[in-house]
């Protein structure tokens, strides 16, 4: 299978270029062609600006430092602005965390809609109407003519997301990037919207790359899984695999912290302490202070272990089951 | 104040604004008299109230026997083409400054900035007497010397809602959906700008009617025989004693189209009371 995006080696970082703080450590991330990979970790891990520093959208003051990014076959990192554009919205859909804030108050959802197919197919806003109605049905908003013409404030925030979701789908992306995309929504809205993604991106056979702190998201949509800490990745594999035995204390973790709905009481386990902060990250294995199994080497760099076709970060990977953890 | 109340001052600034400069540009047409004919034999006759009063001339007339009423009304024009042109001339540009500056930041940003600063550090008046002294007072140059009299306000208030918009969820959105800065700027930043640079606008209508009416008093401003606002109160000061009305008009008529200026900008404020407005609100009345 060919790889839609293909994220070699990106170091990412901020602020004053005399005194910068790292935010993504060496992340290497690949999405084939139809997958869906689920990017999963704390917040201030570096997922967020992993993926919106490889689009360019990380804002002012992000730099990429090292490493490649290639979208279909385009790197995108050094590229002009025109190639970004074309790339962004045309080659890559981006759904955000906020429905309500990725809305413009002051427009019609439909005419934003539109928008983002007016940008790469050019026209008039009006003559993508039935364009944005199909989008519109395609996520799954009854009554899309009428809706069109709503504003933002009007919808509920299901409404939104799909909005939303539509909105990256407007020129048939090979790849949808969504941020949190079910985070913001009612616990009840989360399973819709949830399904609206799966059918836009599994169903159709389109890429998916999902951030995420939700493991049940990931377990539910995602083919594979990459989890990130500290700015880097310190796991990553199939779902199957990764959810049944994982092999870095810290996915253990989080794994173990999951609410279980089985008979009998028991109780929430929880890490301690909490992940360091970007700028004060330790120099060998960022996850050592809170690692229930750390030794003596975990003060220095931790290696890439890749025996069994797995791949972790650790000095030494949980070969064991879940069971003795849990 | 009250809503009503707010949007009764509203309408009635505007309305009457809209009278004035009506009146000011259609009136000089219609009236039989020119403004500049001398008829020297009915010079510094009253206004109508006064059995002295000239037949045809109910605002009076000045030391050259010319009719107020035209003269008033002529000079209103020029007045107000110079407050008028010069308000939109510094609302352009310190829109496009303050939104691009506010867009953009960085090193565009901090010019921008520190030019603004040192243009408000530098006594307006003071720069204004120069350049005509130096350049001559032509219309043209009086406009585009106002208009440099007037930007900093809109580039400032433009900047900032350009800067809170640029970090919006929705156009780091649109810039996901492949649109370029000239595009985000156009369709989010500026649609949101635009009360606001309204409200600016009138604000500055007002000031700089002011100070042309003053360039133009102390002798700087437009030069005889086209009349102005402030030349024709200039010419008035030595008959205060004797003739009160030749500089009464046109001092009444700057006050009137100030507060209606003002009024216009506080009324729109109100009736788009955003945060923004507000903001600005404060700004014009800190002046």
């Amino acid at each position: 299978m060919t790889d839609v995006l293909s994220i070699e080696d990106l170091w990412v970082e901020a602020g004053d270029p005399r005194d910068p703080v790292t935010l993504v450590r060496g992340v290497s991330l690949s999405v084939e062609a139809g997958s869906v990979v689920g990017l999963v970790g704390e917040s201030g891990s570096g997922k967020t600006v992993t993926c919106m520093a490889s689009l360019g959208l990380a804002g002012r003051g992000v730099r990429i430092t090292r490493g490649s990014v290639r979208l279909g076959g385009t790197e995108l990192v050094g590229a002009d602005e025109p190639t970004m554009r074309r790339v962004r919205g045309g080659v890559v859909g981006t759904v955000f965390q906020d429905p309500l804030g990725a809305l413009n108050p002051l427009q019609r959802v439909g005419d934003q809609i539109a928008e983002a197919v007016q940008l790469h197919r050019g026209g008039r806003r009006r003559a993508h109407r039935d364009r944005v109605v199909h989008l519109l049905t395609q996520v799954g908003v009854p009554d899309p003519a009428r809706r069109a013409r709503a504003y933002p404030h009007e919808l509920s925030g299901g409404m939104r997301q799909r909005v939303a979701i539509a909105m990256a789908l407007a020129n048939d992306p090979s790849l949808v990037v969504a941020d949190e995309p079910t985070t913001a929504l009612d616990v009840t809205v989360q399973a819709q919207v949830l399904d609206v993604i799966r059918r836009a991106t599994k169903d159709d056979g389109r890429a998916a790359l999902i951030i995420t702190h939700d493991l049940g998201l990931v377990a539910e949509v995602a083919d594979r899984v990459a989890v990130m800490y500290a700015g880097q990745i310190v796991e990553k594999g199939s779902v199957a695999e990764v959810f049944a035995a994982p092999r870095h204390p810290y996915t253990q973790g989080l794994l173990a912290s999951r609410p279980a709905l089985e008979p009998g009481r028991r109780r929430l386990s929880a890490m301690g302490g909490r992940p360091p902060l970007p700028g004060s990250w330790p120099v060998g294995c960022a996850f050592a202070p809170r690692c229930p199994v750390a030794v003596e080497a975990c003060t220095t760099p931790p290696p890439v272990d890749q025996s069994d076709g797995r791949w972790s970060r650790c000095w030494h990977p949980q070969v064991e089951s879940m069971e003795g953890v849990s | 104040m009250s809503r009503r109340s707010a949007n009764l001052s509203l309408w009635l600034s505007l309305g009457t604004l809209l009278a004035i400069t009506l009146a000011c540009f259609l009136g000089s047409a219609l009236l039989p008299d020119d403004a500049g004919e001398q008829a020297l034999s009915e010079r510094l006759r009253p206004p109508f109230w006064s059995p002295d009063a000239l037949a045809g001339s109910p605002l009076g007339t000045d030391a050259f026997g010319r009719d107020m009423l035209a003269r008033t009304l002529e000079g209103g024009r020029v007045s107000l083409e110079v407050g008028f042109g010069a308000a939109t001339g510094a609302v352009l540009i310190g829109t496009l400054l303050g939104v691009v500056a506010g867009f953009w930041g960085g090193w565009l940003d901090r010019i921008v900035m520190a030019l603004a600063d040192v243009w408000l550090a530098f006594p307006f008046l003071v720069i204004a007497l120069a350049t005509v002294a130096v350049v001559g007072s032509d219309l043209p140059v009086l406009i585009a010397l106002l208009t440099l009299g007037g930007w900093v306000l809109p580039t400032r208030v433009t900047r900032t809602i350009a800067q809170r918009v640029r970090s919006e969820d929705y156009v780091v959105a649109a810039a996901g959906a492949g649109a370029s800065d000239a595009y985000l700027m156009r369709r989010h930043v500026l649609p949101q700008a635009l009360p606001v640079v309204l409200v600016v606008w009138s604000f500055t209508v007002g000031a700089l009617v002011v100070i042309e009416g003053a360039l133009s008093f102390l002798g700087l401003g437009v030069k005889p025989p086209t009349p102005s606002w402030g030349n024709i109160m200039s010419d008035g000061t030595v008959y205060l004693d004797t003739a009160w009305w030749i500089a009464a008009w046109p001092a009444t008529m700057i006050v009137l189209t100030v507060i209606c200026a003002n009024g216009l900008g506080n009324g729109l404020r109100r009736r788009w009371a955003t945060p923004d407005t507000s903001r600005v609100g404060e700004k014009a009345a800190a002046r």
